[in-house]
């Protein structure tokens, strides 16, 4: 499942056919950074 | 003769004419200084079309400056005292009728004095301040009144274009596109209007460390020398940002767009490799590094056109893949990804990218008095001149780009930020200024030290110094050359250098222009639909024109054949049949594999042509107006 973060309260949050925050109602929702390792060159 | 009644508009409508143009306007002017008309009301005669002009609506830029009669300012030292302690605010001297805010109509009236000093009794008004004859960009430029005005006026066009640290929230702001640049510094030297217009707080620039000084050829041209060490510390180092959208559109009939892993079959898919990064719900996860091309947001939409039922069988509609990808030529990685609704309820994606902005040689770099220069070498700190303390600078600029430009200015600020580096108190710049001495530092341990010390046995307090003269007095006595120069090795040979380089500290600003975003070349790509004559532009991967000034020389060289291949076959060369007899294009039956005139059908002599498609479409629009154009064929020679 993909997780979504709410911009103003915080929590993690699953999104259906509405986007919005169940806890808070907002409606703005970051995609959450996956816990992958990432390689990146130093310059 | 007598003259006639002017004519009185008010916000541009005739309300009537008055006889006495001087005297009317004169006395408006004072009722509004007694507060019988509002202050925020402008006048203006016009002499050459005998017209009396009343500003009063929005939107027009006025200044205050301080009203003058006989020669003798309106607000007295006193006036200042008491604004100064807090009794009364400034605005109590504009409703006094001491200062007025004059609009550009009404300048054209006045008679300003500049300083105070330069009063006369015909002077009307008086500048608060002689640096506010400038603007806000001017106004940044320290030691403005050393330089020549162009180098002035182009230092205030340049700061414009600088990165900075332009916005405290970048973190939650999807703005389309924007820069930050790394390790923002304040100026060392710098101006009153830029500290009061809140610069210092959103700065964009770095001090720099420079030396005038030529180096192997590398810096000719205006071109800079960076110190490898300085950029690998972070010096000009930059973020750009840009934000990429994608938005469930709703379509009437119940048609909507879907953000979702776009499946194979639909219509223009990108290739199944180039949804790989996309999640699960079609939107790339944060911290992905995406190259040019690769897809950001996976979207289909629903098929331009409904089509009809084929037989028994509904036909299965093909959905079109409408992902929003990455721009050509730019790569990244994905910053920040929100979702949200937009204001028609549908489901909105923004993704943000950003790509680090290391300097590399072609980006641009100048200082705040209109010197800019372009990258020209990235060299190794060991390769750099150093000085005897071993100090070596982070940028070299060329002798050649101050003589002919004058930019005294540049030269002063290097002192002025040496001294101030060596004192530790930023420096004050601001362009006419009179202060007192030791007010050219900031700092009040180093106002303090400089009023302790002593120019050739007079207390500097009291002697009638310069700021220049004071700067190069507290370098002397930081134990540097006044001069500014000092004694330089060179880096590749270690050999001293006969003359002694200038050298000091100066405020540095990075512009946009950035040779990643411009650099640009094409061997085969895309043609426009119309013409089939390559595309313009970086963004659609376009050709490099090959202009009518370029054709000319071609022409003037005799090269007909390099001439031909620039402007037919590498542009948008096609064969044509061509009918000989009617002299109008004739086409090549596929089905029935033979050639064909639609006016002089198949018995007729048919021939291949050579030409420019935009010949032929010419051809096409003149027969669209009705008119025949018909080609003569002859035999090739």
């Amino acid at each position: 499942m993909v997780a979504y973060k709410c911009a103003r309260c915080k929590q993690l949050v699953e999104i259906g056919t509405n986007i919005r925050c169940p806890y808070c109602g907002h409606r703005i929702l970051f995609k959450a950074r996956g816990a992958g390792t990432k390689e990146l060159k130093a310059r | 003769m007598e003259k006639k009644m002017a004519r009185v508009f008010v916000d541009g409508a005739l309300i009537g004419k008055v006889d006495d143009a001087f005297g009317f306007t004169r006395n408006f002017r004072q009722m509004r200084r007694s507060g019988h008309v509002s202050t925020e009301v402008n006048i203006s005669y016009k002499d050459y079309s005998n017209e009396i002009v009343i500003n009063t609506d929005r939107g027009r830029a006025r200044r205050p400056l301080i009203v003058v009669e006989n020669g003798v300012p309106a607000v007295t030292p006193e006036d200042i005292e008491i604004v100064r302690s807090g009794a009364e605010d400034f605005m109590a001297l504009v409703s006094q009728g001491k200062i007025e805010f004059i609009d550009a109509e009404e300048e054209d009236d006045l008679f300003i004095a500049v300083q105070e000093s330069d009063l006369t009794p015909e002077h009307t008004h008086l500048e608060i301040d002689p640096s506010l004859i400038l603007g806000i960009g001017a106004a940044h430029v320290p030691f403005p009144e050393h330089n020549a005005s162009p180098r002035v006026t182009m230092g205030a066009g340049m700061i414009k274009q600088a990165l900075g640290f332009a916005q405290a929230n970048m973190k939650l702001r999807p703005d389309t596109r924007g820069h930050m640049l790394h390790y923002a510094q304040v100026p060392m030297v710098h101006t009153q209007a830029a500290e009061l217009i809140g610069s210092d707080n959103r700065p964009q620039g770095q001090n720099f460390c420079v030396a005038i000084i030529s180096y192997e050829g590398y810096n000719i041209e205006d071109a800079l020398i960076f110190n490898k060490a300085s950029v690998e510390r972070g010096v000009g180092r930059s973020h750009f940002f840009r934000t990429y959208e994608g938005e469930e559109r709703r379509y009437p009939g119940g048609q909507v767009d879907r953000i979702e892993l776009p499946e194979e079959d639909v219509q223009g898919s990108h290739g199944i490799g180039s949804y790989a990064n996309l999640d699960v719900d079609g939107i790339i996860n944060p911290e992905t590094v995406v190259n040019e091309k690769d897809v950001l947001i996976g979207k289909t939409s629903p098929p331009r056109f409904l089509e009809e039922p084929t037989g028994e069988l509904i036909a299965v509609e093909k959905r079109r893949d409408t992902s929003i990808t990455m721009r050509s030529n730019e790569t990244g990685i994905v910053d920040t990804v929100i979702i949200t609704e937009s204001e028609n309820s549908s489901r909105l994606v923004k993704v943000r990218t950003r790509d680090l902005r290391v300097p590399e040689i072609g980006d641009k770099f100048a200082s705040r008095h209109g010197q800019k220069g372009v990258c020209g070498l990235i060299t190794p700190q060991e390769n750099m001149p150093f000085t005897a303390a071993g100090i070596a600078p982070d940028l070299v600029i060329n002798p050649h780009a101050v003589p002919s430009r004058m930019t005294i200015g540049h030269m002063l600020e290097m002192i002025g930020g040496k001294a101030g580096a060596l004192e530790g108190s930023r420096v004050n710049a601001t362009s006419f200024r009179k202060t007192q001495v030791e007010k050219i530092f900031d700092s009040s341990f180093a106002q303090e030290r400089l009023l302790n010390d002593k120019e050739n046995g007079k207390d500097v307090k009291s002697s009638t110094l310069t700021r220049e003269q004071v700067l190069r007095h507290q370098l002397a006595e930081a134990g540097f050359a006044h001069t500014g120069r000092e004694v330089m090795y060179d880096g590749i040979t270690g050999r001293r250098f006969q003359a002694d380089i200038y050298m000091g500290v100066i405020y540095y600003q990075k512009l946009y222009h950035m040779v990643s975003t411009k650099m640009h070349a094409r061997s085969r790509g895309p043609v426009q639909v119309l013409t089939r004559q390559p595309t313009e532009g970086r963004a659609r991967e376009g050709g490099l024109r090959f202009g009518e000034m370029e054709r000319d020389v071609m022409i003037g060289h005799g090269a007909a054949m390099a001439l031909k291949e620039r402007l037919l076959d590498e542009s948008d060369a096609v064969k044509q049949y061509v009918c000989a007899r009617c002299g109008m294009v004739a086409m090549y039956d596929a089905k029935q594999k033979m050639t064909r005139c639609l006016a002089c059908g198949a018995e007729t002599d048919i021939y291949e042509v050579e030409m420019s498609y935009a010949f032929k479409l010419l051809l096409d629009e003149m027969k669209s107006m009705g008119i025949a154009p018909r080609l003569r064929l002859e035999d090739m020679v």
